[in-house]
């Protein structure tokens, strides 16, 4: 018979180390190809910071000071090992990469996580229920309402909220999150509330369906049948073995959702003026301000590869047959 | 009187307006071993689902199932799931999904102690290695923490099996128990089968398409065909005075005794027909030799004269 490893300790640490050199390299790799892709587009820094009619001594001089003259390996290392140290460099209007990309961070990353717990917390419990309730009424009810949801822009969802809440009856701010961050506890959680309803809602009815479609499939699984000819309820056969079933094709979705949602939220962010890190990259692609666009790609991907490394473990966690071939 | 450990009465499962299976009725008694034959698509397997109450909910479920004495039809939930996998087990098909990929399979066995409060979590734990071993796997106790991706399809219907008689039932359904299985493995499972039914004292009702595998393990017979029973006997009998003429069909395809003048094997003309397009008076009037007028009325299950078993033919087959 074939030796199987045992979920064992040294096992988990070889399989951690080993995920964790790809998610290093595959950093290294996005790095390379988010800088030179970024450095190779065609009219550089100086010339967008001159203008097209720039004197050429000018631009000489520029590039030298930027440091963009010299031979791209150069660049790149210079510039990661910078990003290393933790100094992106600085954009066009001389202000640190670095930290106005955590200061972005901490509005985008509360406003996706809380918006994809709500999101979660809604999908789950009624996406069962649309499944387990198919074809009957409380099943068709839910199955409309998150078509509904799905259907819905989430910017018009939010103008609506803004319009009614926010501006008739003033129950809380059209987004504004504070100057001072989250100095301001209160008022920042509370600029955030209707933001992360809008993102839970139409992220919700979106992994809502995910939810139906993988509980269906497990209802239809011969090992629920077998867990009902033990003596189970339904209810019982699925809570056992159903649910964790469906959770792998459902941790798929959410992690996709996540991954698309860092930059994705820039809609929101946009409706609800919230200074998240998706328009600092508008603003960046705008300006043409490379280094800047660099290091928010940098760090997304990151964030991206991350997600997927969590993802990753999540489903060996959950399911021993990825145990197996370690 | 003595009251039969299983008596079907009518039953009948429809799909709409399809029956799949139409007015079956018999009974099995303790301590039984009986065959339910038939080709695939001739409502077996349906038969054995709408007896444990676990047909399809497209399924409308009519008739009478009497175990043990108790009607099971129309009965609630919560009292049917008492008896499923206790007094009533079923083994199914298909071992490499009946179990479930994300649990170990002792703890899949334990369970079954513990939905009918028999056991504790320890005890039961201790108690399903016991059950391993009595399905003659290796090394029980490791073997209860395997997770099925890790044991054979033969290793898979073993545990299935030790699920089945974890509760000590008193009727076992086994549905093509060994039908997905490799031709070698197929014989050790039967033969643990066979071992485990006795030991036990279980009845058991062994639903398959292979005549030969049914012949070496029951006692009694009823052989499916359309949704009904269209014949019923002692194995011995059945065997030997085939009086259906489907019956004597899948005996002739089944058997290298009898070809045909060419030396290939001998078929039933046809196929078993979609659920719902059955011809009306006898179901296998549209496949039958015999076939004539009379066969539009439907034929009833009586004993013909001179006969030792039932059948459900206009024109039994004559061993004259």
């Amino acid at each position: 018979m074939r030796p199987y490893l045992r979920w064992g300790a040294l096992s988990v640490t070889l399989y951690l180390l080993r995920r964790l050199g790809i998610f290093l390299l595959s950093l290294v790799v996005a790095s390379i190809l988010a800088f030179v892709l970024l450095s190779l587009l065609p009219g550089d820094q100086a010339q967008t910071m001159l203008g097209v009619n720039a004197d050429p001594e000018a631009l000489a001089q520029l590039r030298e000071e930027l440091g963009t003259n010299r031979p791209i390996l150069t660049q790149y290392t210079d510039w990661i090992g910078g990003v290393i140290r933790g100094d992106f460099g600085l954009s066009r209007s001389d202000a640190s990469i670095g930290s106005e990309i955590v200061r972005r961070l901490q509005v985008t990353l509360p406003l996706v996580i809380s918006g994809m717990t709500l999101a979660t917390i809604i999908a789950v419990p009624l996406g069962t229920l649309a499944a387990m309730y198919n074809r009957r009424l409380p099943g068709t009810v839910l199955s409309v309402a998150s078509q509904v949801g799905i259907a819905i822009p989430a910017f018009w969802m939010g103008i609506m909220l803004v319009t009614w809440i926010a501006v008739r009856w003033g129950l809380l701010p059209a987004g504004n999150f504070p100057t001072a961050g989250w100095a301001e506890t209160a008022s920042a959680v509370r600029s955030l509330i209707l933001p992360v309803t809008v993102l839970g809602l139409a992220q919700g009815a979106v992994l809502m369906r995910y939810v139906r479609s993988a509980v269906l499939e497990v209802l239809n699984a011969d090992f629920v049948r077998t867990a009902r000819a033990k003596g189970m309820t339904l209810g019982q056969a699925m809570r056992r073995h159903g649910l964790r079933n469906a959770a792998i094709p459902v941790v798929t979705v959410l992690g996709l959702q996540l991954a698309t949602l860092l930059i994705g939220a820039v809609v929101i962010e946009q409706v609800f003026s919230l200074p998240g890190l998706g328009r600092l990259l508008l603003d960046g692609v705008g300006n043409r301000d490379i280094p800047q666009v660099q290091g928010i790609v940098l760090v997304i991907t990151g964030l991206v590869l991350f997600i997927n490394f969590v993802v990753d473990v999540l489903y060996r966690a959950i399911d021993p047959r990825l145990r197996a071939s370690a | 009187m003595v009251v039969a450990l299983l008596e079907v009465k009518d039953l009948t499962v429809r799909f709409g307006d399809d029956e799949a299976v139409r007015g079956v009725s018999f009974s099995l008694d303790s301590g039984v071993r009986t065959g339910l034959i038939g080709e695939s698509g001739c409502g077996k397997s349906l038969t054995a689902l709408a007896i444990l109450g676990l047909a399809p909910t497209t399924a409308t479920v009519t008739g009478s199932v009497r175990f043990e004495g108790e009607e099971l039809i129309g009965r609630p939930e919560r009292e049917l799931c008492r008896l499923r996998g206790n007094r009533l087990t079923v083994v199914f098909q298909e071992p490499m999904s009946a179990l479930n990929p994300l649990m170990k399979v002792g703890r899949q066995i334990a369970e079954v102690l513990e939905v009918h409060d028999k056991a504790g979590r320890g005890e039961a734990r201790r108690r399903a290695i016991d059950l391993i071993e009595m399905v003659r796997l290796p090394d029980p106790s490791r073997t209860a923490h395997k997770y099925p991706h890790q044991l054979s399809g033969g290793q898979r219907q073993r545990i299935v099996l030790a699920m089945a008689l974890a509760g000590d039932p008193a009727l076992l359904i086994a549905d093509e128990p060994t039908t997905a299985l490799d031709v070698t493995v197929q014989a050790d499972i039967l033969l643990l089968l066979d071992d485990l039914v006795r030991d036990l004292d279980t009845s058991l009702l062994l639903i398959s398409h292979d005549l030969s595998l049914v012949a070496s393990l029951c006692e009694e017979l009823l052989v499916m065909y359309g949704g009904t029973i269209v014949e019923r006997g002692r194995v011995s009998e059945v065997f030997a005075r085939p009086l259906h003429p489907y019956t004597a069909g899948l005996h002739s395809a089944s058997s290298l005794e009898h070809s045909d003048g060419t030396d290939d094997l001998r078929t039933i003309e046809g196929s078993v027909p979609p659920i719902g397009q059955f011809p009306g008076g006898c179901v296998f009037r549209n496949r039958c030799e015999y076939a004539d007028e009379v066969c539009l009325g439907v034929p009833p299950l009586r004993v013909p004269p001179g006969e030792p078993h039932e059948v459900a033919c206009h024109h039994p087959v004559s061993h004259d």
